[in-house]
């Protein structure tokens, strides 16, 4: 066989080739060291170009219709969608409960829901995002390396485009916490307003952008950008629960709550700013992962908000709030 | 189900993706779907229904045909339960967008008939169906493949080098 033509070799790995030419194909290709290569190039070229195409499913405004099996990302799962439910946005508000100790952590349980608080095992997360960058030949740890590189980048252009402002306003508010850090606590409901910037019914404006953590824990949020896989979710009427593991092999569980007929979100959301816990512990992720699940976490953090459907969602989890946050975006927009 | 529902039903996703791909705008590419669907119905025998659909759709665009008002409704609405099923909207991330953004230069940078070959590949259709959607010969759907695979790719890898090149210059 003679050394065959590019658009032949495409053929053959589309499977477009008849039997007889595919045969002839493979055992040249077999023999030939040229030709080898080439289809080699050509399977890479195959993989990128499906890649650099289904980047072009993310459009404004939304996301076209995903091929069904394939690109479905795991916090789209229909359990994580079917846990809610629609209700107007009244009083959007998020309120951030610092917890200092165990019982505070009890205390929130008892006012969101009955709820366990079991802990599932530690295992490594899977990488959640192609990297378009890297040739489809490269290991999984590449990707990862190159996501990490352009997502601080990223993270660079949001400050610097859209979110100048409302990031000036976190850090504000950060600072101020970051100063209160060991004070007694403000006000959680206007706390809680800081960090979402939204108050009274402005569906939550926290925005794509990176939310800026207190000064300890800025240095640990640039070193890595977390992932979150979910690990399992279950749901008992209007109580979704689902718990989301971070790249440090902690979990976090986020709690879905939707309101019931006739209990308003508000009165709920006002029995917990009463509960509010009282000190606010920061370390960072390294101490930990150090510790082992069973022993009792000293520190557990806990986000409450109202999202777009009524539901009162409750992140809880031994991370520091950033992380809790970088969860929260992860959530579909409705649930945020 | 009617036979026009059926065909929504089984091509509609495929199509509105392969046309949103080539337009870069959702409600145009539903509008095209529909209207390619209504052509369709019309039509009586289609002997392959995917590259018939596709190649109409690939037409209409070219064409900016009209509509056929009435009908597209019902389909709208078919649309419009179709979205709901689907609606996931993972967040976009700048990174994500700045990879749709390099995606879509790269693409728009193919020759048109490199390109739709290309995206219809991606819809599954067989080369024979490319082939008679795009009025090629069945011998040279594979070279068109190859080439709008490599002009793809080196585009797109082009452009991230340049961009990594500004990166590191700005860094430094």
């Amino acid at each position: 066989m003679q050394h065959p033509e590019e658009g032949i070799i495409h053929a053959w790995l589309d499977g477009e080739l008849p039997a007889e030419e595919a045969a002839a194909l493979e055992a040249h290709a077999a023999t030939c060291a040229d030709c080898s290569a080439k289809v080699a190039e050509a399977r890479g070229l195959i993989a990128a170009s499906s890649r650099i195409v289904s980047a072009l499913d993310i459009v404004p405004g939304g996301v076209i219709p995903a091929a069904r099996q394939a690109r479905r990302p795991w916090y789209a799962s229909t359990q994580l969608r079917a846990a809610a439910a629609v209700l107007i946005v009244a009083g959007a508000s998020a309120l951030v409960m610092r917890n200092g100790g165990k019982r505070a952590m009890e205390d929130a349980v008892t006012v969101s829901a009955p709820l366990s608080t079991e802990q599932a095992p530690a295992a490594p997360p899977a990488a959640t995002l192609p990297s378009l960058a890297a040739a489809p030949t490269e290991a999984a740890s590449d990707e990862g390396r190159d996501v990490g590189k352009s997502s601080t980048s990223s993270s660079r252009q949001a400050l610097k485009l859209e979110d100048s402002q409302s990031a000036r306003k976190m850090d504000r508010a950060d600072d101020a916490r970051a100063e209160k850090a060991f004070a007694p606590p403000p006000p959680p409901r206007e706390n809680a307003n800081a960090l979402t910037g939204s108050v009274g019914g402005v569906a939550a404006q926290i925005a794509p952008a990176p939310v800026s953590a207190p000064a300890p824990m800025i240095a640990m949020r640039r070193a890595a950008e977390p992932e979150f896989k979910k690990v399992r979710s279950d749901s008992t009427g209007t109580v979704a629960r689902t718990i989301f593991r971070t790249s440090d092999s902690v979990d976090v569980t986020l709690t879905d709550i939707a309101p019931l007929p006739q209990v308003k979100a508000r009165s709920v959301q006002q029995s917990k700013v009463l509960d509010a816990p009282a000190s606010i512990v920061v370390t960072g992720t390294a101490e930990v992962t150090a510790k082992p699940k069973a022993e009792p976490q000293s520190e557990i953090f806990t986000i409450t908000w109202t999202d777009k459907r009524g539901h009162t969602m409750t992140l809880r989890g031994p991370v520091p709030l950033t992380v809790l946050e970088q969860v929260r975006r992860t959530l579909p927009e409705d649930q945020r | 189900m009617t036979d026009v529902e059926r065909l929504f039903r089984t091509y509609n996703a495929a199509l509105v993706r392969y046309l949103t791909r080539r337009l870069g705008d959702r409600d145009w590419a539903e509008e095209v779907a529909q209207e390619t669907f209504v052509r369709a119905l019309r039509q009586d025998n289609i002997i392959n229904e995917r590259a018939w659909l596709f190649a109409v759709a690939t037409n209409l665009v070219r064409d900016e045909a009209r509509k056929d008002a009435r009908r597209r409704q019902h389909l709208a609405l078919l649309a419009e339960q179709e979205r709901e099923r689907e609606k996931e909207v993972p967040a976009t991330t700048l990174e994500q967008a700045q990879e749709a953004a390099f995606a879509r230069k790269a693409v728009d940078a193919l020759a048109e008939r490199d390109r739709l070959a290309l995206l219809m590949k991606e819809e599954g259709l067989s080369y024979d169906e490319i082939a008679e959607a795009l009025e090629l010969s069945p011998g040279s759907v594979g070279t068109t493949l190859s080439r709008a695979r490599r002009r793809l790719v080196e585009t797109y890898e082009a452009m991230q080098r340049d961009r990594d090149m500004r990166e590191n210059n700005a860094a430094s």
